[in-house]
């Protein structure tokens, strides 16, 4: 009950916030993004003004690096007429920036020796002085000795102004706690489930993929944690950079595992062969190592799920559903992680929760289940028709015939010993079932004044049926007939076609008239019981007359698992 | 003395022959003619000779309900012992009429008491009956005892009479319906059975002889030995 209230606060809350994190608006497109860029590579000063002759110079998306990681980076920059302008700028780099010719700031200090800059988002005021409406020039003088060939993706700026760059910022902020909060409420209830209910290790996956993207929603704001800085930026660029491989990880052995794959060990290297690829710079992406990273492992989903498909197909058509949405939303919403991001995250966590608790609904189920097939099984072996009738014959045994009286007490004992072994097993062997029957058929042979047997044939008995299925065919036949005085022989026989197993119980038919029959009594209900624990949804039973004999059968599909 | 014939209705051998060895060591020289049968329709079937005065009856019989048998037969004259292992039964059986409910197991004291019941030498049980069956062709019709104002024999039979003025003739006698009857019921002469809650009043003639006055008009006579009881009922 608790996990099912937990599930609707879950799905309310995934209505309520949902919602704002898919429509949140991203960052409008990085002006570098538009801008057309060129390089050199070197170091003159002169290179930062506005009339400076580029025709040798080249585009950005050609970078090359430089000998000594020094270069110069120059952006034709529309003013339009901005009140308060704003520069951002996002660097791999050490750089300084100049506007036609004027410093305006910079990260790092480009030529010193060991001078690295941090990933960082800078944002320079520009004075409306400088920033006419028309053209003017930004240039960057870089120190990027790190940088590879190719990687055009280590610089990004734009302009916008002060007062609509507080305004995204606020959207971005709103969007970040909302999906923070989210990852947060499925952390608790992941955790919660794991600590008051079932103790599933993909629970603990599902909380170390929400930490991780709590961490991302509240450091990664492009460099700042909402409005200020949360932790020392080489603190949290270590606590990102932890979050992102924990998320890339455990997303990828969550799908393994919820998709009942094998070969752990080979889709663990191909899952850790797309990490790599995807940070490594190359030189014909041009996108950042984490974006190519996430639409890698996106693919590899849908790696996973295509090999799954011939066993488990709509889970199999689940996960590749939802990592084509996945890969649909970072390509649509360009770079923007995040939604990608908290996506992945209210997917896989739902889905796991889920089935985690309806495992749990299910497997309680299945004990209750369980414990009333063990209860009706006992129940009706002290049925006071059966209990009752057997003590009335034991005392007309004992004060007319001793020996008989003997007889009769061994063989309900025998029955009973054999009851009691099996009353606690959800399936017992068939030589443990028959050992049960043919204790059955000799007390009752004694009550009836009978000579019952059991034949079989074509029997495994080392296969397991459920404890009481042929019993209670064979209590149905002798209740349902009349063998007092009789000598009767009853048939189980088994036989297989493809690979379905069948098996029969033959019982004449004897007595004049005799109006109820086996079919829809608690005997049959238990057995239709049974066999649904036994193999679920793979049995059928039918019992009807042929001829001058009551034949029960019951199919097993697709045989004994 | 009159031989008491039994019909043991009960689908297991070993039980039917100590049910039988029980009743015969009961009835004693009273014992007549004992037949066991297995099943329902064989039980209704010797019922409907008449020739059985007590029916030892089982419940379950190979599967079919012994209710059956006590529906059609307790608008027959001979009375029924039920013998079951559902004693949980009992109360639907006493509203049926049965004079006793012996529990498997059983020893044969048990036996013997309900045989001495049958023969008015031990007290009746407590629960009585809250129905009466009655054949009407081959239905078996139960009127509610609630129904029935008065009793009276008529030979070998007995004449109920129902508060809406249908009288319906049963096949006991008065003297095996009266045990059956509840304290609400009063037998007040051989053969007249009232009930009580219909009485108006106590009317006296000449000779010391007396009669009660019923709401619907009908007079039932008082046997003289009987006369302080029912005064009592009046004071």
């Amino acid at each position: 009950m608790q996990n099912i209230v937990m599930l609707r606060l879950l799905l309310v809350l995934l209505l309520v916030l949902g919602p704002p994190i898919l429509l949140a608006p991203g960052g409008a497109a990085a002006q570098s993004d538009e801008t057309p860029v060129v390089w050199r590579a070197g170091d003159d000063p002169g290179w930062s003004q506005p009339d400076l002759d580029t025709g040798d110079w080249q585009a950005l998306a050609h970078f090359a690096g430089a000998q000594d990681g020094r270069f110069w980076i120059r952006a034709r920059l529309d003013a339009p007429g901005l009140e308060r302008p704003v520069l951002s700028i996002r660097s791999n780099a050490a750089y300084e920036v100049f506007l036609d010719g004027q410093r305006l700031g910079g990260s790092g200090r480009p030529g010193v020796p060991g001078n690295r800059a941090l990933p960082e988002l800078v944002r320079v005021g520009v004075p409306a002085s400088l920033l006419d409406p028309g053209r003017h020039v930004l240039a960057f003088r870089m120190d990027g000795a790190s940088l590879v060939d190719g990687d055009s993706a280590f610089l990004r700026f734009r302009l916008d102004d002060a007062a609509e760059l507080a305004r995204a910022d606020r959207r971005r902020d709103a969007m970040d706690g909302a999906a923070a909060l989210l990852a947060g409420f499925l952390l608790l209830t992941a955790a919660g489930i794991w600590i008051w209910g079932t103790r599933r290790v993909e629970l603990v996956m599902v909380v170390g993929l929400c930490a991780g993207a709590i961490l991302i929603f509240l450091l990664d704001t492009d460099g700042r944690a909402f409005a200020t800085p949360l932790l020392p930026r080489f603190a949290a660029a270590i606590l990102l950079t932890l979050a992102s491989a924990a998320i890339y990880a455990l997303t990828a052995a969550i799908i393994h595992r919820r998709l009942g794959l094998g070969r752990p060990r080979f889709w663990a290297v191909l899952a850790g062969m797309c990490l790599v690829v995807a940070l490594l710079p190359l030189p014909f992406v041009g996108m950042e190592g984490d974006q190519r990273a996430f639409i890698l492992l996106a693919l590899l989903a849908v790696g996973m799920s295509l090999s799954a498909w011939p066993r488990r197909r709509l889970q199999a058509a689940v996960y590749a559903g939802a990592a084509l949405v996945c890969l649909v939303a970072i390509l649509l919403f360009s770079g923007q992680l995040r939604i990608f991001l908290a996506l992945l995250v209210v997917l896989i966590s739902v889905s796991m929760i889920v089935d985690v608790v309806m495992g749990e609904i299910n497997m309680r189920r299945a004990e209750l289940r369980a414990s009333r097939l063990q209860a009706a099984l006992v129940k009706r072996n002290i049925q006071p028709h059966f209990i009752m009738n057997s003590l009335t014959v034991a005392m007309e045994l004992q004060e007319t015939d001793a020996a008989a009286a003997r007889d009769f007490i061994r063989a309900l004992s025998e029955e009973f010993r054999a009851l009691a072994s099996m009353i606690d097993k959800p399936r017992v062997t068939l030589r443990e079932e028959l050992d049960l029957c043919r204790s059955h058929l000799a007390m009752m042979a004694l009550r009836l004044e009978a000579q019952l047997t059991l034949e079989t044939s074509g029997l495994d008995e080392a296969a397991e049926c459920p404890p009481g299925l042929f019993h209670t065919l064979i209590e149905n036949a002798i209740s349902h007939n009349r063998y007092q005085g009789q000598s009767v022989t009853l048939t189980l026989s088994a036989s297989r076609e493809r690979t379905d197993l069948t098996y029969s119980l033959r019982a004449p038919l004897l007595g004049p008239r005799v109006t109820a029959r086996p079919g829809s009594g608690s005997g049959t209900r238990y057995i239709e019981a049974r066999l649904e624990e036994f193999a679920p949804g793979r049995w059928t039973f039918s019992s009807a007359p042929e001829g001058d004999v009551w034949v029960s059968r019951v199919r097993i599909v697709g045989g004994l698992a | 003395m009159s031989r008491i014939n039994v019909l043991i209705v009960e689908d297991e051998p070993v039980v039917a022959r100590r049910v039988e060895r029980h009743c015969r060591a009961a009835l004693g020289e009273a014992a007549g003619r004992i037949e066991r049968v297995d099943g329902v329709e064989a039980a209704v079937g010797q019922l409907q000779t008449g020739a059985f005065g007590l029916v030892m009856l089982d419940l379950n019989l190979h599967g079919e309900d012994g209710f059956d048998v006590l529906d059609r037969m307790t608008s027959h004259s001979a009375h029924t012992i039920i013998v079951s292992a559902y004693a949980d039964q009992a109360a639907r059986a006493f509203d049926h009429g049965v004079l006793d409910f012996v529990t498997k197991p059983f020893e044969a004291e048990r036996i013997a008491l309900a045989i001495e019941r049958y023969r008015g030498k031990a007290a009746a049980r407590p629960e009585k009956a809250r129905y009466l069956s009655f054949r009407s062709g081959r239905r078996v019709e139960r009127v509610s005892l609630d129904e029935v104002i008065l009793v009276r024999g008529a030979d070998k039979y007995a004449e109920v009479v129902l508060g809406d003025g249908r009288v319906k003739l049963h096949d006991k006698s008065i003297g095996k319906i009266a045990p059956l009857m509840p304290d609400s019921f009063m037998r007040v002469h051989k053969s007249w059975i009232v009930r009580l809650d219909c009485v108006e009043g106590l009317e006296s003639f000449p000779g010391n002889r007396h009669a009660l006055v019923l709401k619907t008009g009908e007079r039932a006579p008082v046997s003289r030995s009987l006369i302080s009881q029912v005064r009592a009922l009046f004071q």
